[in-house]
């Protein structure tokens, strides 16, 4: 009976761990909001990160940066950009940007492209079928 | 002497020839309509990713064998596949660091599948660590394979964080419930090949590491048996006394 | 860098360490072959 505690004792530390992690961290885990989100979220100065899909059309250089509207599918917010937009960024491609939201508008100074698990050689156009918001839904 | 340990040499062989036609699929397929030719990172990324998974899963099942069995066979296999997993897993999360920097912009962020691979990575790692304990090989074994069980939990959460989880990293291309979601034929081999070559690479590798613990097993054997004449001497001491 | 420049980066880190890996697993079998003086 004795060699059995050699497994309980770390399988409890394990079940544990897992419990505090999807309990306790799981809002951590959740890498950014949505734009449907973003407007139950309270303005000010706080750190977001926002998640969404470049809409067509939208995309405006300013002196400082780069503006655009940022879609799930449902839901379109404006972000105003300050610095030089990624490599990748275009129309209909995925972007998480980070800064502050106003209310209005989303004050970003951080650039990440998310890229879909979609891959084709053709010069796929953004389609409207596949919104990015079709895996945050979900959640 | 004749050898005791048989040598195999068809494993060199297998992993060059599928590495060579892995290559060569992943070279000649066409680029991606938005990422170009960064594409191709993708086909020696999710290969080393799900080697990882592959690993640690054969990991799994020799250690909760080696608990039904208790038989050393079992625990080598656990060993083995862990060391190879550990490779992969870094070597992973090495080219997701070079595909994320011209991709996404950065070449790491604390997404839940990052984070979680990183996790695993530590925590196997922490397995070869235990598995150096002790010299003994039943103790050996035995602490091991409880690791080489309660690890393989990361595997499903390391998998599923994707779509369990909001992540900065895409979810799975080829391991959905819809089917791939690459349309691309030569794309599609590319990856595929990949994965398949990996596979093969994996098999080889773990022939001849299992070679590799049969010999350094019978090299600790062969050192304790050289202390054995000491023990002799000891015996025949009493021997002695009573003559004289 | 370009984007071949990536893929090259990436393909020499995949293929360079898995040739690296292996190779060090035959070096690790032929010295544990010969001091445990089992022949090839």
């Amino acid at each position: 009976m004795k060699r059995y505690w050699k497994f309980i004792i770390p399988a409890g530390i394990v079940v544990v761990v897992l419990v505090v992690m999807v309990t306790g961290l799981n809002a951590n885990l959740v890498y950014f909001n949505t734009p449907t989100e973003l407007g139950q979220q309270q303005a000010g100065d706080a750190r977001l990160r926002l998640g969404g899909q470049v809409v067509p059309g939208t995309v405006i250089d300013t002196e400082t940066g780069v503006a655009f509207d940022v879609t799930d599918g449902r839901e379109a917010v404006s972000v105003v950009h300050t610095g030089a937009p990624q490599q990748l960024f275009q129309e209909g491609i995925g972007v998480v940007v980070e800064g502050t939201w106003d209310g209005n508008e989303f004050h970003s100074d951080s650039m990440l492209v998310k890229h879909d698990e979609n891959y084709t050689s053709d010069d796929g156009e953004y389609d409207p079928n596949h919104p990015y918001g079709d895996e945050s839904d979900q959640s | 002497m004749q050898s005791q340990t048989r040598i195999r040499r068809w494993p060199w062989i297998a992993i060059g020839l599928s590495l060579a036609v892995a290559f060569t699929l992943s070279m000649v397929s066409p680029a991606d309509s938005v990422q170009g030719d960064l594409v191709r990172i993708m086909y020696v990324h999710v290969p080393s990713a799900w080697l990882a998974y592959l690993a640690f899963f054969v990991t799994f099942i020799g250690s909760v064998a080696y608990l039904i069995t208790r038989s050393l066979r079992w625990d080598r296999i656990a060993a083995a596949s862990a060391e190879i997993g550990v490779y992969f897993t870094g070597l992973a999360i090495a080219l997701g660091m070079t595909w994320a920097k011209p991709t996404w912009g950065v070449w790491w962020t604390w997404d839940a599948r990052l984070t979680l691979t990183a996790i695993m990575f530590f925590v196997y790692l922490g397995y070869l660590a235990l598995r150096r304990t002790t010299d003994d090989q039943v103790l050996r074994a035995g602490r091991a394979s409880v690791l080489g069980v309660l690890g393989a939990i990361q595997i499903p959460l390391v998998h599923f964080s994707v779509i369990w989880w909001r992540t900065l990293h895409q979810p799975p291309s080829l391991v959905r419930p819809d089917g791939p979601a690459i349309q691309d034929p030569m794309m599609l081999a590319a990856l595929i090949g990949g994965v398949v070559a990996f596979t093969i690479v994996y098999v080889s590798l773990m022939v001849k590491r299992i070679e590799l613990i049969h010999l350094e097993d019978r090299k600790v054997d062969m050192e304790s048996a050289v202390e054995r004449p000491v023990a002799g001497e000891a015996v025949t001491a009493p021997e002695l006394g009573a003559s004289s | 860098m370009s984007q071949w420049a990536w893929v090259a980066f990436a393909y020499t880190i995949a293929y360079g360490s898995l040739v690296v890996f292996a190779v060090s697993i035959a070096v690790r079998i032929r010295t544990t072959r010969r001091s445990i003086g089992d022949t090839e």
